[in-house]
Parts: C-alpha cells; structure tokens; sequence
C-alpha cells in the first residue's frame, strides 16, 4: 500500500498541474469536506459531502479563478492523516485581479484516497483580494 | 528534534493553554520565535507577524485583556520530525459585551531545542470579524 507521505505529494502535484482527472482519482465517494470560508463570495466554499459534491465544487472554483501556481510549503504527515500549507496564487477571471494567500490544507486518507478534508485561510483577507477593496468596518 | 521529542513539546504548549498559565506557555517557547496569526490586526490587534517571545507575549496580553478563553478542544493534532499542525476549537468571551464567540484554528508548528520557533495561525477571520462586531460586515 502507498505510504501517506507519497499520496499527499502525488495529490498537491495532480492539483498543482491543474490535472483535474488525477485529482478526482484521490477523493474517496464518501468525502466529508469543508473550507471555512463566506460562500456568499466564494460559493464553491462551505460543506460538501460526496466525491461529486467536490468536484462539483472545484468545477465551480475553476470557471471563476485561474490557477497561476500551488506552491506547498509545509507538509506534515501523521499515519492517515497530513496537514499542509501553501502559498497559492489564483486569478480572478471577471476582473483579471491577481489573488495570493496561504492556505492551510488538513486531510485525512482511506483506501488511499482523501476522507476528510478542511481547509482554512484568512477569508478577510481573501473577500477583501476577491472584491479589489478594503472592508469597511 | 525527533517525533516523540515534538509531540511532548507540542502537549506541553496544550496543557499549559488549557490551565491559562502564561508563564508554564512562555516556558515552552522559544526567545526568537517567528510568530504570525493571518487575521487583520485592526479587528485582532494581537494578530499578524510577532517576532521574538516577548512581542508575542504582549499580543497574549492584548488577546487576554479583550478575550477569556471559556474553552478550548483539540480537533486533530499531527506531529512529524521538528514540525506538528494541529485544529482546535476556541470558545473565547469578548469582555466589553459578554458575547461568546466561537472559531475552529489551525496551526502549523516547528520546533527547536524543545521549544516552539515558528507558528502559523489560521481562522475563518471573516466570520471571527463578524461574530467580534456582533453583526454581518457589509460587502
């Protein structure tokens, strides 16, 4: 069986690439997945539950932003489990406007596939780069 | 530091966050930690780039005098070679309103020499502003 640790990098790798197909052959039918984010800006965020719940979602994330690099920085694997942080940087297709933040990526893998996956970011940062404007408080 | 070294190191840091004692937690970093909390320090002024453990510990302070931690759970808790990531849910009580605030956070951790170099800190710092005002942020 494939250790964790060459799961995680062959999946940030498929996504990296933009190779959707690999990508999808990672995610386990029953995913519970969910990115702690306001789907009022971002709607592919929020809960998710089923592989084609998921990539629903990242069809939907594709058809709005261009993914411009997936950089991981730190990958920590612990027996099923792996957390990851990345540098990203997405274009927004509306408006041309380029998006970098970190993010930060918890998986938990079965049958070698992802089970459980959460992700988080800074999301007011992220709503103030996706709307090209500070927040008014 | 190998795994097990970390995972104790990292269990201390929990501990001591659980039972609020500031000086067992300063106890477990190190002088020149690089510290970042990626939330906009004009709502969470302990937020943001830190370095060293005394700036961070006067963010704590900031943290400590708007907030009392009501509780405070360990979700998942990874640990590998010099580095652990964990999630944890933060129930925090802001002090000027009484309101009770909730966020999941998570954390990527390095160490050194038994104590903690590097943090990087995540939260849904949109819905954390808006549960901090007490109402929806306008678009």
């Amino acid at each position: 069986m494939t250790d964790t640790r060459t799961i995680v990098r062959d999946l940030y790798d498929a996504y990296g690439t933009g190779d959707g197909p690999r990508v999808a052959q990672f995610l386990h039918d029953d995913i519970d997945w969910v990115i702690y984010a306001p789907v009022d800006i971002f709607p592919f965020a929020g809960v998710r539950h089923g592989r084609q719940a998921v990539l629903s979602a990242l069809a939907d994330l594709a058809s709005n932003y261009i993914l411009r690099s997936y950089r991981p920085e730190i990958m920590i694997v612990d027996g099923d489990r792996a957390a990851v942080m990345s540098d990203v940087h997405f274009v927004q297709k509306s408006s041309g406007r380029a998006m970098r933040f970190r993010l930060a990526n918890f998986l938990r893998f079965q049958d070698g596939r992802v089970i459980e996956f959460r992700e988080f970011i800074d999301t007011f940062d992220a709503v103030e780069q996706a709307i090209g404007r500070e927040l008014s408080l | 530091m190998d795994t097990e070294a970390t995972r104790a190191a990292l269990d201390a840091i929990i501990a001591a966050f659980s039972a609020g004692d500031s000086d067992r937690l300063a106890a477990c970093y190190h002088d020149d930690i690089d510290w970042l909390f990626h939330a906009p320090v004009s709502t969470f002024p302990f937020a943001g780039a830190r370095r060293g453990k005394a700036e961070v510990f006067k963010g704590y302070a900031l943290l400590y005098t708007a907030y009392r931690v009501a509780d405070y759970r360990v979700l998942a808790k990874l640990v590998d070679g010099d580095r652990a990531a964990m999630i944890s849910e933060v129930r925090t009580v802001q002090r000027a309103t009484g309101r009770s605030l909730l966020s999941r956070v998570a954390g990527f951790h390095r160490f050194a020499d038994g104590k903690l170099i590097e943090y990087r800190g995540f939260t849904d710092s949109f819905d954390a502003v808006e549960q901090t005002l007490g109402r929806e942020v306008q678009l």
